[in-house]
């Protein structure tokens, strides 16, 4: 990482704002609020892991996925910007590249996760897989395919092939860009299109199968073909929702603000409400569907959210998490105004934490809603590592891609709405 | 105003303009209108013929299904759909294309759709035609149509709106009016400049009938850019929505291979996929004919393949994810079903035919000579219409011949009837294809002018032998190098050009009492009409309007307006069709008719979601199209400008200011000294 070593860098002129990496003093009070507050959850969480493990390790995994698809979503983002050679988005590419620093400590972060697997603390398939083979017909059937897919060795393998695409991907992408800062030119920007379209195709498949693996096999009989394109569909907006509010954030500390202009954030604003109606257009075929169809095997899924207050949360889903964003970023007005994009931002983060919690816990306690301290703990740890990484790159490398071959297109930019 | 980024002296990677070569507003606008008003290449007869001939037998298998019956067919017990459904939902994914390239490109602001948006949409409307036939006729009885209808029968039941089926008559109908209405809207301003230059009275009445009386008032156009905005936020839920309830007829049931939840983005990914392969082998002939080449450029062609690996790569991911869920589910029905498909069934072919032509063929896209030789892409786009039509046989026949019984398996063997009848539809398709070639501009002119260099103010012009060079002086890319061999873009005019009679100083319009309507000038280019504009309302005048061939981009804030409200008439129409589909379908399956159709309650509201959608974009688009008729007060067949003798140049390559007599300030001479005094020539004051 030489290349990104501030000293060497020249600022090309005109730059209508200060894009050098952040002084260590700026963010020193945030600093020290971010890292009480990782030390006090995650003593929590340590804490909850001890008192009660079946607990932790759901609301661990609900915690960690929120920010490990966010993450993933900052990275399918930076490589979209590449291959469809964007221009106007160049400066919100460095805010993107930043979030997927958190894949580092992400992938650490995971050891609990399969701990929680491997001790029959999270996942039921583990202890149908390592008993004994059911004679039943049926069952017989199923424990031999799952028996296959979930077998140690495959199962470690193919994890540790996903990780190893993200942090790969992630890093050139950010390594790439910050040489090119140092060095400019064009060769890089045709390097990072040239690779880009490959990482987006192993990005979904990648997090397809994470979304199997680790999600729709907490109910291991139950399956759904739509189920990694839901799990897209929810990463792809929170990441949206969570750049905004970074770019916010910075714009609000007095940086950036003639660079990253209201103009790109309208630009991000339509996009989160298009990825609202994908997101109620993946979930609605996918209830849709098994609703109509009504057979047994698919229902359990809709049937055990159905169990006592878990109910009510399922009525509210797609009334909190795609009516009132909807409404929320549907005036032209709204996704031009800080105020009204943050709110929007706030409350598609918060809710989908609440879509995460919805198909992660109902698994725990299939009866009805039982809110423990340890799932509010999780998500804001693993939010903090995200929020942490992101702020490391801040002081790392210039705020946005300062020789990028579009840069001119980013600054100055001006929305063409009719 | 900060400096803009175009003032920099070299780009890097300087982005390559849509159109090559020196095109400007006047040969862009002769070159496509006149492959509507010259005579036709020799190959376009038999061409014509040929379609015409196979949509003759089209006809004849229609007409025979009919008078005989549907046992013509080759459908049977199981296999109950077969061509029949596969070609209507072959047809409806090719018309897909047309509604990603004019909707959601456009959303996007992919401007490089203005090339193509035009025929693809065209093809839509064609595609959705071949595709609306066989709700019609796959039962043979032609004359039950109109039990698809939302009419009672004789005992007083309804339609089933829990029906699949009945979803896809309100899906394929409000696409077939909203694609018909978009393209309409979308052909108005070409319809005018067509118009405008007709040198025939008969085609200046039809055209002028049809072009509904446009001049490209800026009062019009501030209209037309906001009902186009809403048309494409309309259409783009709708194509998702449409392919969805095609995908429904399936998926809503239990058939292994049919009863999977990635359905409706797979299939609209697979129509995407589909319809840009069928646009692509339409226009890349039609590209080489006419000589489009610099319209329709090799990087046109380039970002077309690119889409078609990208949802290729889409579909076969769906194709992995059936194949991998009906294993891994433990369903036995399920993975039956799949290994039959694709190792050990009658079918197996053409499970493998739809494999290689769909997901593995495209591949070669990865590839940048693949990408960029018309002929190789021809020649793989085929093999992806051909995979397309298999992937829906596929679909239908495989997973219909072979179900949970071992009892109620059987075959599909099609007759000549099914062979005719499908080659009718590419008849039909064909058929109306050549004739919108011959008959309207199959390039959107105004669009395609709205991004020419010289359409951009600040598009930053360099010396001819620096053009697309980066800052060492050498090509970029290849690309670049391609794109600059044809020449550096047009600069705008700088002077109006002359016309060869002087334009008189009170130009009489015939019948006029000769109270006066107002003043007008005509400008060289959009730059100085904005500045002639602001000057205008700057002096006072405020019944101002500046007439131009496409939208130039802050042109109604220069006049003096502000944006259009047409967005509070698209979400009346939007709350009333929704209130509209509530009544209907609750009215009818609830209380009118108490319904219990596969076990679901009266009241349960999911199944009516698709109708209550479709009918939301139904009402939506009709109010943003009738509002838009309204505000901007068309038809509007005569004006008193039409008396000027440059004006028709407004929907070519002219510009033109404009102030009414209405106007408090307005007074015949000073008025047109005002005009004179900020450039503007031609200046004349018009009779009402």
């Amino acid at each position: 990482m030489t290349a990104s070593e501030p000293t060497a860098l020249t600022y090309p002129a005109g730059l209508p704002d200060s894009a050098a990496p952040l002084p260590a003093s700026a963010v020193a009070g945030g600093a020290r609020v971010l890292f009480a507050v990782l030390l006090g959850t995650g003593a929590m969480l340590v804490i909850g892991a001890l008192a009660n493990p079946k607990q932790f390790y759901h609301s661990y995994l609900f915690g960690y996925v929120l920010a490990l698809d966010i993450a993933l979503g900052a990275l399918f983002w930076t490589l979209i910007h590449h291959v469809a050679d964007a221009g106007w988005s160049v400066g919100l590419r460095r805010v993107f590249e930043n979030m997927t620093r958190a894949l580092l400590p992400l992938s650490v972060l995971f050891v609990p996760v399969l701990i929680g697997t491997f001790t029959g603390n999270l996942h039921s398939w583990y202890a149908f897989v390592h008993g004994p083979e059911p004679t039943e017909g049926h069952l017989k059937h199923l424990w031999h395919v799952k028996h296959a897919y979930f077998a140690t060795p495959f199962l470690l393998a193919r994890l540790a092939l996903y990780f190893a695409v993200w942090l790969t991907y992630s890093a050139l992408m950010r390594r790439w860009s910050a040489k090119q800062d140092a060095v400019g030119g064009i060769a890089l920007t045709r390097k990072m299109q040239w690779w880009a379209p490959s990482g987006v195709a192993l990005l979904a498949l990648t997090s397809t199968f994470f979304a199997f693996d680790i999600l729709m096999s907490l109910q291991y009989s139950w399956f759904s073909t739509i189920y990694g394109v839901y799990f897209w569909a929810g990463g792809i907006r929170g990441s949206l929702s969570m750049v905004v509010l970074v770019v916010l954030a910075l714009r609000a500390a007095g940086h950036l603000r003639n660079t990253i202009t209201m103009e790109h954030l309208h630009d991000v604003a339509k996009i989160m409400f298009g990825f609202t109606v994908f997101w109620t257009y993946i979930a609605f075929s996918q209830y849709f569907l098994i609703w109509y169809g009504n057979m047994p095997e698919e229902t359990q899924f809709y049937l055990l959210r159905r169990n006592g207050s878990w109910y009510a949360l399922s009525i509210l889903l797609p009334v909190l998490y795609f009516v009132v964003p909807f409404f929320l970023l549907l005036p032209r007005a709204h996704k031009r105004s800080p105020f009204w994009l943050a709110v929007a931002s706030a409350w598609i983060l918060v809710m989908h934490a609440y879509d995460l919690y919805w198909q992660i816990m109902p698994v725990l306690h299939n009866d009805t809603v039982h809110l423990h301290w340890l799932d509010f703990a999780a998500p804001v740890f693993m939010l903090g590592v995200l929020i942490g990484a992101t702020a490391w790159g801040f002081l790392k490398v210039p705020l946005i891609p300062i020789r990028d071959a579009r840069l001119s297109e980013t600054l100055g930019y001006e929305n063409e709405t009719p | 105003m900060t400096p803009t980024p175009h003032d920099t002296p070299h780009d890097p990677l300087p982005r390559i303009p849509l159109v090559w070569g020196p095109a400007d507003y006047e040969s862009v606008s002769a070159q496509i209108s006149e492959i509507t008003e010259k005579p036709q290449p020799y190959w376009w007869w038999p061409a014509f013929l040929i379609s015409a001939a196979l949509l003759c037998g089209g006809i004849l298998a229609a007409t025979y299904l009919i008078s005989t019956g549907i046992g013509v067919w080759g459908s049977n017990v199981p296999v109950a759909w077969a061509f029949d459904i596969t070609n209507f939902v072959f047809w409806i994914g090719i018309g897909h294309a047309g509604t990603l390239i004019s909707a959601i490109l456009f959303l996007f602001r992919q401007k490089w759709r203005t090339s193509i948006n035009r025929f693809s949409e065209a093809m839509t409307i064609f595609a959705v035609i071949c595709a609306g036939i066989y709700p019609g006729i796959h039962v043979g009885r032609f004359w039950y149509a109109w039990f698809m209808f939302p009419l009672p029968n004789a005992n007083h039941i309804f339609q089933n709106f829990r029906s699949a089926l009945l979803w896809d008559l309100f899906a394929v109908s409000t696409y077939f009016t909203i694609s018909l209405i978009f393209w309409y809207v979308g052909l108005i301003p070409d319809l005018a400049t067509l118009r405008d230059r007709a040198k025939s009275r008969t085609r200046q009445v039809i055209f002028g009938f049809l072009a509904l009386g446009w001049r490209g008032s800026t009062r019009h156009w501030r209209h037309y850019e906001v009902a186009y905005l809403m048309f494409a936020g309309l259409s783009t839920p709708l194509v998702l929505s449409v392919h969805s309830v095609v995908s429904f007829d399936f998926a809503t049931s239990l058939i292994p291979g049919w009863h999977t939840t990635i359905f409706p983005p797979y299939f609209v990914a697979g129509a995407i996929f589909g319809g840009f392969a069928m646009v692509l082998q339409c226009m890349i002939p039609a590209r080489a004919v006419y000589k489009l080449e610099n319209v329709v450029t090799i990087k046109h062609i380039d970002v077309m393949c690119k889409f078609i690996l990208a949802t290729g790569t889409i579909v076969g991911y769906a194709y992995c994810m059936e194949l991998f869920i009906a294993w891994f589910s433990g369903n036995p029905y399920e993975w039956q079903t799949f290994k039959n498909r694709a190792f050990d069934g009658d079918y197996t072919w053409a499970y493998w035919v739809m494999m290689t032509c769909n997901l593995i063929i495209p591949q070669v896209f990865w590839f940048k000579w693949c990408r960029q030789t018309p002929w190789f892409v021809l020649i793989v786009v085929t093999f992806v219409n051909v995979g397309m039509w298999y992937e829906r046989f596929v679909i239908i026949v495989q997973s219909l011949h072979h179900d949970f019984l071992p009892g109620s398996w059987g075959q599909f063997h099609p007759t000549w009837v099914d062979w005719l009848q499908m080659i009718g539809d590419f008849g039909l398709f064909f058929t109306f294809t050549l004739l919108f070639i011959r008959l309207l501009p199959m390039v959107a002119v105004a669009e395609v002018k709205g991004v020419l260099p010289m359409a951009n103010p600040h598009y930053h012009y360099v010396p001819d032998g620096q053009y697309l060079k980066g800052e060492n002086g050498e090509y970029p890319t290849a690309d670049h190098a391609l794109a600059a061999a044809m020449g550096p873009p047009s600069r705008p005019l700088t002077e109006v050009r002359s016309h060869p009679e002087p334009v008189p100083a009170l130009v009489r319009t015939p019948g006029s009492d000769g109270t006066l309507w107002g003043a007008v000038a005509e400008f060289a280019n959009g730059e100085q009409l904005l500045d002639a504009a602001k000057k205008t309302v700057a002096a006072g005048y405020g019944r101002v309007d500046a007439w131009t061939p496409f939208y130039v981009h802050g042109m109604k804030e220069a006049i003096g307006r502000t944006r259009s409200r047409l967005p509070l008439f698209t979400l009346a129409g939007g709350l009333t069709g929704l209130a509209s589909a509530v009544t209907l379908v609750f009215y009818l399956m609830a209380y009118y008719y108490p319904t219990i159709v596969g076990g679901k309650e009266y009241r349960s509201w999911e199944a009516f979601v698709p109708v209550m959608f479709e009918m939301t974009i139904l009402f939506a688009g009709l109010f943003t199209l009738f509002s838009l008729i309204g505000l901007c007060g068309l038809p509007k067949f005569f004006h008193p400008l039409d008396s000027h003798p440059t004006f028709n140049r407004s929907t070519q390559a002219g510009f033109f200011l404009s102030i009414e007599a209405r106007d408090p300030k307005f007074s015949a001479d000073e008025t047109r000294a005002f005009l004179e005094s900020i450039g503007g020539k031609h200046v004349a004051v018009v009779e009402a």
